[in-house]
């Protein structure tokens, strides 16, 4: 897709996932700020509203983080990435909100700027007690806006896919100081320990599910034993792919995704041009190679998308020889 | 290998797809009103205070402007404030000694009352009343500092870390200072700070002071003459 | 070639899993009472 700035174009699934979002959100900090007036009725309104909109983004940052190790392990879990940039975008507005309660119920009116307020009121770095935690959120928050405001396709196209995926991996740099941002301030005055447990709990389960699915990954990447022949590379059995679908193997440094379709077989790298998914896990429909995760489309023979798009991954010259596929390391150039 | 597939602008999921992905939202739903409610209900620890907030009444007696403005009203001294995170020291400074009609919102915590009042101060004649004043002694206790202001009644909690940078601000725009220490039954009293300003840098973390107790009117003042924090 | 991209994932989270861990239970257990009780003090002994 050509790089211009376009709107969204809507999808029935992407409404769906839309409305999910904006209800869970709005159930999510209703649910809070009522429970909170009824087990603390003495508590103000202003600190249940700035409690359940910090509360509400750290949840959903959470589920946000898991969706990409749980898509890794188990593809059913796609539809749920799909979308996820505009769960992202929500979370970075709820985040924004409870920041800029914050400043107002804690910082202004008072006889200093409140940004100044905010970055002077507190320096105790060297005590673990007393340590400043507002601005580890002020500078989360800074981090999501930046992802949030290069969301759009357009700076993915921009960018690039490697730069705009290293971009957004400061996402768990936002999760380190959200993390600390919510264990210097809220947990260290709450009045029970469990808190800091749930806290715990929640790191477990993101650290525990992007480590098994970068294993997992890492794994799949070890290098073919290198058997060649005329400058091919032995890939896979040809008999093990079933039709309209791919092996992945490791082709020198790289992964190429060996598609049947109609009985014969097609290498095209396993990288998609659009946001780097694995193709190997698409299928062909319509005669083209199908990514998982957005839909992008490219011929197997060709590695273009279809007309008028104008995308291409790498395509391999392959042969079928003693049952075995082979795949030549060198990608083919096709001019225009 | 089964032939599902997720096309994300297909308009519909597979069947067994869709049924994957409702049981998936399904949970994350359950699990997050779970940690809505636990953790709304969890966050504690708030104080039993109160703010009339935009309810102004009036109230008459003599007002004094040291050591913290206050106004003395039907035997109850009633500490003053400004608005918003100020202290109402210029203010009370014009009117020392003198009867006054005040307009202001009541804050309420533990029986000390204050106001937060609105700029215009009407003097009024009549005799002034001196307060009542007894001397309890030397003393030196471990307990927390706070800004008067949010500590009884405008924020909730109004002391503790989350609250140390408002309170940090309240203090420097001039709003008296509070300390709260608990005695060795565990019960806790709100003492009103005074003598210097207190180190904005050890507010809402344990700090030793020792000072002198006084009793004024129904307050009791700690006039502080020094302040250590307590080590980590 | 994102095969350094695909791996950098996981070797951000071997840093940011412990280093985490560390920092939530450092802050937790620096968690402190700012109003210990006082002993020998009882308000109802004042005068």
């Amino acid at each position: 897709m050509s790089v211009q700035y376009q709107a969204i174009t809507w999808s029935r699934q992407k409404k769906v996932y839309d409305v999910l979002l904006a209800s869970g959100a709005a159930g999510f900090l209703g649910l809070f700020v009522a429970a909170g007036a009824v087990t603390h009725p003495e508590a103000t309104a202003e600190t249940l509203l700035i409690r359940a909109l910090g509360t509400c983004a750290f949840v959903m940052l959470h589920l946000i983080l898991c969706i990409g190790p749980l898509c890794r392990l188990d593809k059913r879990f796609l539809p749920l990435l799909y979308n996820r940039r505009h769960m992202g975008v929500t979370m970075f507005l709820t985040a924004a909100a409870h920041g800029v309660f914050s400043i107002i119920q804690f910082h202004s009116s008072g006889d200093e700027n409140p940004l100044v307020s905010l970055l002077s009121s507190n320096t105790r770095v060297n005590s673990l007690s007393a340590f400043p935690f507002q601005q580890l959120g002020l500078l989360a928050l800074l981090i999501l806006f930046l992802m949030a405001a290069t969301s759009h396709d357009f700076w993915l196209h921009t960018l690039t896919p490697p730069v705009w995926k290293r971009l957004h991996m400061l996402v768990y740099a936002a999760y380190g100081l959200l993390v600390a941002h919510v264990a210097f301030g809220a947990l260290q005055s709450a009045a029970s320990v469990w808190p800091a447990v749930l806290t715990g709990a929640g790191l477990t389960i993101v650290a525990g599910l992007h480590l098994a699915a970068g294993i997992h990954e890492r794994r799949r990447d070890s290098p073919l034993p290198a058997r060649t022949h005329d400058g091919f590379v032995a890939a896979c059995e040809f008999d093990a792919i079933p039709e309209g679908r791919a092996t992945v193997a490791m082709i020198g440094a790289e992964r190429v995704a060996i598609f049947k379709h109609e009985g014969k077989p097609y290498a095209i790298s396993n990288v998609c041009a659009h946001q780097n998914g694995p193709l190997g896990e698409g299928r062909t429909i319509d005669g083209c190679v199908t990514c998982p995760w957005h839909g992008y489309q490219f011929r197997p023979d060709t590695g273009m998308s279809p007309p008028p798009f104008q995308d291409r991954v790498p395509a391999y010259r392959c042969r079928v020889d003693s049952g075995k596929v082979w795949v030549h390391p060198q990608p083919v150039r096709h001019d225009g | 290998m089964t032939d599902e597939f997720y096309v994300g602008y297909v308009p519909r999921q597979t069947a067994a797809q869709a049924r994957f992905t409702r049981t998936a939202v399904t949970v994350a739903a359950l699990l997050a009103a779970g940690l809505a409610w636990t953790l709304a209900a969890w966050r504690a620890p708030f104080d039993n205070s109160r703010f009339e907030f935009g309810v102004y009444r009036d109230y008459t007696g003599t007002l004094a402007a040291h050591p913290v403005p206050s106004l003395l009203a039907e035997g109850q001294r009633i500490l003053l404030v400004a608005e918003g995170k100020h202290g109402a020291n210029s203010l009370a400074a014009r009117f020392d000694q003198r009867n006054v009609g005040i307009r202001g919102a009541l804050i309420e915590h533990d029986g000390i009352r204050m106001l937060e009042i609105l700029p215009s101060i009407e003097p009024l004649g009549g005799p002034v009343v001196a307060p009542r004043e007894q001397d309890l002694g030397s003393v030196t206790l471990t307990g927390e500092i706070a800004d008067s202001k949010c500590h009884l009644g405008v924020m909730n909690p109004g002391r503790g870390k989350v609250h140390r940078d408002c309170a940090v601000r309240c203090l420097s725009g001039g709003v008296p200072a509070t300390f709260l220490a608990r005695d060795e039954t565990g019960a806790r009293r709100i003492l009103l700070l005074t003598g210097a300003r207190p180190p904005l840098d050890h507010v809402a973390e344990p700090v030793t002071i020792t000072g002198r107790l006084t009793r004024w009117d129904q307050l009791t003042t700690l006039r502080a003459e020094s302040i250590e924090p307590v080590r980590e | 070639m994102i095969r350094p991209l695909r791996h950098s994932h996981l070797r951000a989270w071997c840093v940011l899993a412990p280093f985490l861990a560390v920092v939530l239970v450092l802050a937790a257990s620096a968690r402190r009472d700012a109003t210990p009780v006082n002993p020998g003090v009882r308000w109802e002994r004042l005068p």
